[in-house]
């Protein structure tokens, strides 16, 4: 459910056409030809070409960050590259994209520049204080995207390494799924994931470990043929379980896959190969999807409800089993053995990186994560990159609060006039979301992003903070995140939206204040009339967006409940029909509220049809009990696969989405008597250039500029 | 005064049934004396939905021929509906019928306004299945046409030719409705299930989007000589015909 579909969703329920393209398609033209030519001249191969022209870019690219322009100077200056880059940005190509990249860093490093030299106060006054955090919040989110530009153009390359020909020699690999607070629905998932792996079958064996013993998990495992471990420790930690699983297993390899997604199918085919290749090799970590798309481009999805690692880890038990984990509580069990297995002397191996784990500052202050494993600059920078992703939420409040620090405080966090600053920040502004939308593609919408930061922020700003000072509460976070789980504990919800309304009613205050301001509009309150009320207008919508989402949470955990009541339809053997409700809806035991009594057999053959907006789902039936006017009936298992599909995507609120959004004028914000005449306004200046194009191509000048299109 | 045409091109589609008890749903929702049903079917089988005498041999037939208003073989029914059966008619009458039906393309409506209803009146017209010259009076005069199909291939196939006619009408009937009705849909029946899949596909907006349902009670009802909303108040067929009533109400409105 990203932003297109509910778009789409929201204009099929108005009844409005479908757009066939929301962007149009990349061109390819003269830009493309120039490039191409540009890259491929022989000049590059000269000796000591590229350092030189590196450098020599370097020393430019620091130059032009340090030059004073006046204000209208540096006007010019980015209304040229601005319409350079509006004007590029319509072409594909990868150099196109390098080009956007970089006239964005350069833009913004000035923008950042002239903050750091030339907005702050003077002295440590509390100007200078707030000023400076304010800048180094700035900072922050730049090295962020600059840190994503760079590993999207230098993205890590995989290796495989290839298994020999003769399966005989493959190592047998015990596999070990940890299932603890995992419902029989993904452990079934997951099992069959894990036996879809390609590897001989007497070679694997796959074993589900428990956090207590459950009956119908170990039913599900042996119609499997998997080995079911139960522990009796109620530890909600996997590295636990997998801990004393390597004692009582006896595969050459051990994979773990912990989190709620289960690796490709030639998983095992791609990494065995290490282990027999390099016989000291103990340990080889991978993301889920080593060779998958990467679906993420700037931001790594972190949301609430998803287990902390999504990472596989394969291991050679042998040497893992030389030590003993004297910290079960450390949630990211693969980083640990990594750990163990480098002081050991062993060679661990990465694959990949991972960008998506939460708790990173923990690794980070416990393991000095950056100088102990062997990693390439790529993967430093990427976990530098995940890092600073983490403390996003501290900017992100500083934001927040910063033009409040002005407008109930009178603390001059910028020291400048609004056209200079205009000057400096809207390229900046520019070039980044044109850079940005050029890396992110379709994938991901300017705003969302923030909204989804933005109620994330909260949540891990505790956390953030806690772990960094002490270890110990990170076993807190774990017991914090499986209640999550939870969804009906609404303390929960208080905890999100309570500081979100706090910030946003201090925000209100700061507009109401800064209107009030009694030298609004002239005089030296000018700025706050161009910046702060404009920025605290900007911090009301995100954090309205924001606790609009919170109540959406609430609304679906609401309709989850009643959700249960549906229209349903009983058909009884006779062929009579009976117009009825559910009482329970999702669950496999359902009940019926019939409108009347009447008598029908145990165990007879009923078929039941649930009606969800104009569908209709039949499902066959058996009668378990009728008492009074309830009816209990059991879904038969052909159909229970259909059945929860049917529940799940009900449940999942989708087609809903457009119901919740505001109704068919929403893509109208402006009323009749405003828009209309803009619209037409405009329409009447597009028909007047496109008259006047016409003109002079016919004239003299377009007949010359045409022979000279036809001659090159 | 609006006025309803039930049509299908096919036979067996259950046509004169939806008709019936359509209209005593709408008698539910809208009152009594409102809602008229006139039996322009030969096979002169409304009358069996409401339990009438079958004695009287008076109907619509018979008093156009005799150039007489048709408020005299309106018959009262105990549902709230008034019916107009086609009445008893041999081989000549009704071919005598036809052939003024065919002089006069008006002469449906004209008796409908002789009738002088209130103004927020309900007529259903039920018509013989096929192209017959009663289809082209009622989709002449007609506000809503309801199409009535079965879910099944031959139904699916009639489609064109319906397509085609209502386009040939479309000159003289440019102010009515139509929509299509699926009857007796059945999701066990895989057949059925899939046919209803592709109408949906095929006529999308153009189909009604309550289906009524196969449900054992309504030739039961018959049997009883009840609408299916008394016999069988609380059977899914009843439930879609009080929704498809309301549709239709909403529809007119509109």
């Amino acid at each position: 459910m990203n932003p297109k579909v509910v778009l789409s969703l929201w204009r099929a329920r108005w009844d409005k056409t479908a757009d066939t393209a929301f962007k149009r398609p990349y061109l390819q033209g003269k830009p493309n030809a120039w490039g191409r030519r540009l890259t491929h001249t022989g000049l590059w191969s000269l000796p000591a070409a590229v350092p030189i022209t590196s450098l020599a870019s370097l020393a430019l690219l620091l130059w032009m960050l340090s030059i004073q322009f006046s204000q209208g100077g540096q006007l010019a200056f980015s209304l040229v590259f601005a319409g350079f880059a509006v004007y590029i940005r319509r072409y594909g190509g990868t150099l196109v994209t390098l080009t956007l990249l970089g006239m964005s860093l350069l833009m913004s490093a000035r923008y950042l520049y002239w903050r750091f030299t030339s907005t702050l106060g003077s002295g440590f006054s509390s100007d200078f204080v707030l000023g400076f955090g304010l800048c180094v919040a700035e900072f922050h989110l730049w090295a962020l995207s600059v840190l994503g530009f760079v590993h999207k153009v230098w993205p890590l390359q995989h290796a495989s390494s290839r298994l020999p020909a003769e399966q005989d020699t493959w190592p047998t690999v015990d596999v070990y799924l940890p299932i603890q607070g995992c419902d029989l629905a993904t452990i079934l998932q997951r099992c069959s994931n894990a036996f879809a792996l390609d590897w001989p079958r007497e070679k694997l064996q796959v074993f589900l470990l428990d956090g207590e013993p459950r009956d119908a998990a170990m039913d599900l495992a042996a119609s499997f043929g998997a080995t079911y471990i139960g522990y009796v420790d109620k530890a909600s930690d996997a590295s636990v379980h997998v801990n004393q699983a390597l004692s009582q297993t006896d595969g050459e390899l051990v994979a773990i896959f912990d989190g709620n997604r289960s690796p490709e199918k030639n998983f095992l085919q791609m990494t065995a190969g290490w282990f027999v290749r390099d016989q000291s090799l103990g340990m080889l970590r991978t993301p889920q999807n080593p060779l998958g798309a990467e679906v993420v481009t700037s931001n790594p999805p972190l949301l609430p409800s998803m287990t902390s690692s999504i990472s596989c880890a394969i291991v050679r038990r042998s040497m893992v089993v030389e030590f003993d984990d004297e910290k079960p509580g450390m949630t990211n069990l693969s980083e640990h053995i990594a750990r163990k297995l480098h002081v050991l002397g062993f060679g661990s191996g990465y694959i990949g990186f991972n960008t998506n784990r939460i708790p990173s500052a923990d690794i980070f202050r416990v393991d000095q994560q950056l100088s102990s494993t062997p990693q390439i600059w790529q993967q430093r920078f990427a976990a530098l990159r995940s890092m600073l992703h983490f403390y996003l939420p501290i900017p992100r409040w500083v934001f927040f609060t910063a033009p409040l620090a002005y407008l109930l405080a009178g603390v001059h966090v910028i020291q400048t006039n609004p056209g200079l600053l205009a000057a400096y920040a809207v390229p900046h502004f520019l070039h980044g979301y044109i850079a940005k939308g050029r890396l992110g593609g379709s994938k991901r919408l300017a705003l969302w992003a923030d909204v989804r930061d933005t109620v994330l922020g909260w949540y891990m700003l505790l956390p953030t903070t806690f772990s960094v000072v002490r270890t110990e509460i990170s076993q807190t976070l774990a017991a914090i995140r499986t209640g999550f789980k939870d969804q009906s504990r609404e303390p929960f919800h208080w905890t999100l939206s309570l500081p979100y309304s706090i910030v946003l009613l201090l925000n209100l205050f700061g507009l109401v204040a800064g209107m009030a301001n009694p030298q609004w509009p002239q005089g030296n309150a000018s700025i706050d009339s161009t910046l702060y009320l404009p920025w605290c207008v900007c911090n009301v919508m995100l954090l309205a967006a924001t606790l609009a989402v919170a109540e959406e949470g609430r609304h679906i955990r609401q309709q989850t409940r009643k959700l249960s009541r549906m229209p349903a339809m009983l058909q009884l053997p006779s062929g009579h029909t009976l117009s009825c409700e559910t009482e329970n809806f999702p669950e496999t035991a359902l009940s019926l509220l019939l409108p009347i009594s009447m008598h029908i057999d145990n165990g007879s053959e009923v078929n039941v049809s649930i009606f969800c907006g104009l569908q209709e789902y039949g499902f066959p039936t058996r009668v378990v009990s009728l008492e009074g006017s309830v009816l209990s009936v059991r879904i038969d298992e052909s159909a229970l696969d259909r059945y929860q599909n049917v529940g799940a995507a009900i449940l999942s609120r989708g087609p809903d989405w457009p119901g919740w959004l505001p109704g068919p004028n929403a893509d109208h914000p402006l009323p009749k008597w405003l828009g209309k005449p803009i619209d037409s306004t405009w329409l009447k200046m597009k028909t007047l250039s496109e008259k006047l194009g016409n003109t002079i191509g016919r004239s003299w000048l377009g007949r010359w500029i045409q022979k000279r299109k036809i001659q090159t | 005064m609006s006025v309803i045409g039930v049509v299908s091109m096919k036979g067996g589609v259950g046509k004169t049934s939806v008709t019936a008890n359509l209209a005593a749903a709408m008698a539910r929702v809208l009152g009594p004396r409102r809602v008229s049903v006139v039996d322009l079917d030969p096979q002169n089988a409304m009358r069996w939905h409401f339990g009438l005498d079958g004695s009287s041999s008076a109907g619509g037939c018979n008093q156009s021929l005799d150039g007489k208003p048709w408020n005299h073989a309106v018959l009262a029914t105990a549902f709230d509906v008034t019916c107009l059966p086609y009445g008893e008619a041999d081989e000549t009458e009704r071919e005598a019928y036809e052939s003024l039906l065919a002089r006069e393309p008006d002469w449906i409506s004209t008796q409908l306004q002789r009738a002088r209803l209130d103004r927020d009146a309900v007529v259903l017209i039920d018509t013989p299945p096929g192209p017959s010259v009663y289809l082209k009076q009622v989709l002449a005069c007609a506000d809503l046409v309801l199409i009535v199909l079965l879910a099944d291939a031959s139904s699916y196939a009639t489609i064109p030719a319906m397509e085609s006619w209502l386009h040939e009408m479309a000159a003289i009937s440019a102010r009515s409705k139509c929509a299509y009705v699926l009857n007796q849909v059945d999701r066990t029946d895989p057949l059925n299930r899939d046919v209803t899949a592709l109408l949906q596909k095929h006529l999308g907006a153009r189909l009604v989007p309550i289906h009524i349902h196969r449900d054992e009670a309504v030739g039961e009802a018959l049997a009883f000589q009840q609408p299916v909303l008394i016999y069988a108040p609380h059977g899914q067929a009843s439930h879609d015909l009080a929704r498809l009533a309301g549709w239709v109400i909403d529809t007119l409105n509109r």
